[in-house]
């Protein structure tokens, strides 16, 4: 993968994520993006790419450090498990991945939030409403087809490495 | 060596990094990292909030900010004056100045405060604004924000790329304070605060765009005859002197909780937070107006 294009897509939907973001819990452009990386490259670039995402979200917000990057990790690694079985640039698979995604992300961020809390009672921070992010994860599930159709457009740009099929020893040299 | 180290160890140890962040440290601790990248965002994110204000407003998502007010001010009196109504207009010209020099001895003074320019919010779930300044224009961590209709909130973090606000309505978010009520000086018409009979009250951001109390008793309710659009005003020892008796927001509704010994009273910042373009930021804490 290039990662200078990454680093551009990253630039890209974080500021857009922070221009949104006072509007409240709207739908969640980077667990797009991280599902777009996950989709289409090699599994390791995949994962990492997702764990960046999420840090560089965390180094945006108020919650605490790393939780993002945890949610997405593990975004990445539910799509590099399902991406061989489903129709990778049908719309409907972009909504499922998508609401998926978010979701995913929500249930890392109430979990978190419930642990987060018994284990510092001291500090203000109570963890998000499980409704919003409900509504955000529906958000972001309607504007998944859009945005990921879009993102597949430029996937050239990001130098993704298909595997060939049946090559072992290409399997084990490119990071499958 | 590298392409030794297996590559599910090096993300494991990642993970377990990154799970120790956010679940065991205390976050004032991780909070260091941040703040040092958020002005990097600027040229995308501002441009997207002005385009969301400007989408937003007309459908009432975001409610109007002080801009169109002063608009509006200077429609009023630009028809006054096409009515020739002169009597009138200096009554009503000589009323706002009373009114704008009772607001200023409640105010701090102007050089306290510096204007900063919102950019955007957080990127994930929290109640927060980000603002085009940084620690290099002398913004630090738990400086009083304010906006002319009240109290936003607080820095809660500044660095030298960035700073962002966590406003009062975030989930958890605390302060103490004191009903307020605006009423009529008798049969005049002036107006006048007057402190309500009620204990201290602690209000909590709901995490949405309002603040709960739930430390009212319904008896203590009734006593002090709260009701719908008295005021709440900051109270707080751990704010500077020249923040208290700022507005946090006023009586939107009085419902009894479910053990129908207290009551649960919604109350609704006068400004939408979340549409500010502006807020003013009280940089110098250690003095008083």
């Amino acid at each position: 993968m290039r990662w200078l294009a990454y680093l551009i897509l990253a630039y890209l939907v974080l500021g857009t994520q922070v221009g949104l973001g006072p509007v409240g819990p709207g739908p969640n452009l980077m667990v797009l993006a991280a599902i777009f990386i996950a989709i289409y490259a090699p599994r390791r670039t995949a994962l990492m790419g997702c764990f960046g995402l999420g840090l560089m979200q965390d180094l945006m917000t108020a919650s605490p450090l790393g939780l993002w990057a945890i949610a997405y990790a593990i975004v990445g690694l539910l799509v590099i498990g399902v991406r061989d079985m489903v129709y990778r640039e049908h719309f409907l698979t972009h909504a499922v991945l998508g609401f998926l995604g978010a979701l995913t992300g929500a249930l890392v961020l109430l979990g978190h939030g419930r642990l987060y809390q018994s284990l510092h009672p001291d500090w203000h921070y109570r963890g998000p409403l499980a409704w919003p992010l409900l509504r955000s994860a529906g958000y972001t599930a309607l504007l998944a087809p859009f945005v990921l159709g879009g993102l597949r457009r430029t996937k050239q740009y990001f130098g993704f490495r298909v595997p060939r099929r049946g090559s072992v020893r290409t399997l084990r040299r490119r990071d499958i | 060596m590298f392409r030794r180290v297996p590559f599910n160890l090096v993300f494991a140890l990642l993970l377990l990094s990154a799970g120790l962040c956010a679940f065991v440290l205390p976050q004032p601790l991780t909070d260091r990292a941040r703040g040092n990248l958020d002005l990097l965002l600027s040229p995308v994110a501002w441009p997207v909030w002005q385009a969301t204000i400007r989408l937003a407003a007309p459908r009432g998502v975001l409610a109007s900010t002080g801009t169109k007010e002063d608009r509006d001010a200077d429609q009023s009196l630009a028809k006054i004056e096409e009515l020739k109504t002169e009597n009138a207009s200096l009554k009503r010209q000589n009323e706002e100045l009373n009114r704008i020099n009772a607001e200023r001895a409640v105010l701090p003074e102007r050089d306290l405060c510096r204007a900063f320019r919102v950019m955007g919010g957080d990127a994930g779930t929290r109640r927060t604004l980000k603002l085009v300044g940084s620690s290099f224009n002398g913004l630090a961590a738990k400086m009083p924000v304010l906006c002319p209709q009240g109290l936003v909130g607080r820095i809660e973090i500044a660095g030298p790329g960035g700073a962002s606000v966590i406003l009062v309505t975030d989930l958890g978010f605390r302060v103490t304070g004191q009903f307020w009520r605006h009423r009529r000086i008798g049969q005049s018409e002036k107006y006048e605060w007057v402190q309500l009979n009620a204990p201290p009250i602690v209000a909590a951001g709901d995490g949405k765009d309002s603040l709960t109390v739930e430390n009212l008793k319904i008896e203590e309710v009734k006593a002090a005859g709260l009701a719908v659009g008295d005021s709440v005003m900051l109270a707080d020892r751990d704010w500077p002197e020249a923040v208290q008796r700022r507005r946090l927001g006023d009586i939107e509704r009085i419902v009894p909780l479910q053990n129908e010994r207290f009551a649960r009273i919604m109350v609704r910042p006068t400004a939408d937070l979340a549409g500010l373009k502006d807020v003013l930021v009280l940089v110098n804490t250690q003095r008083t107006p």
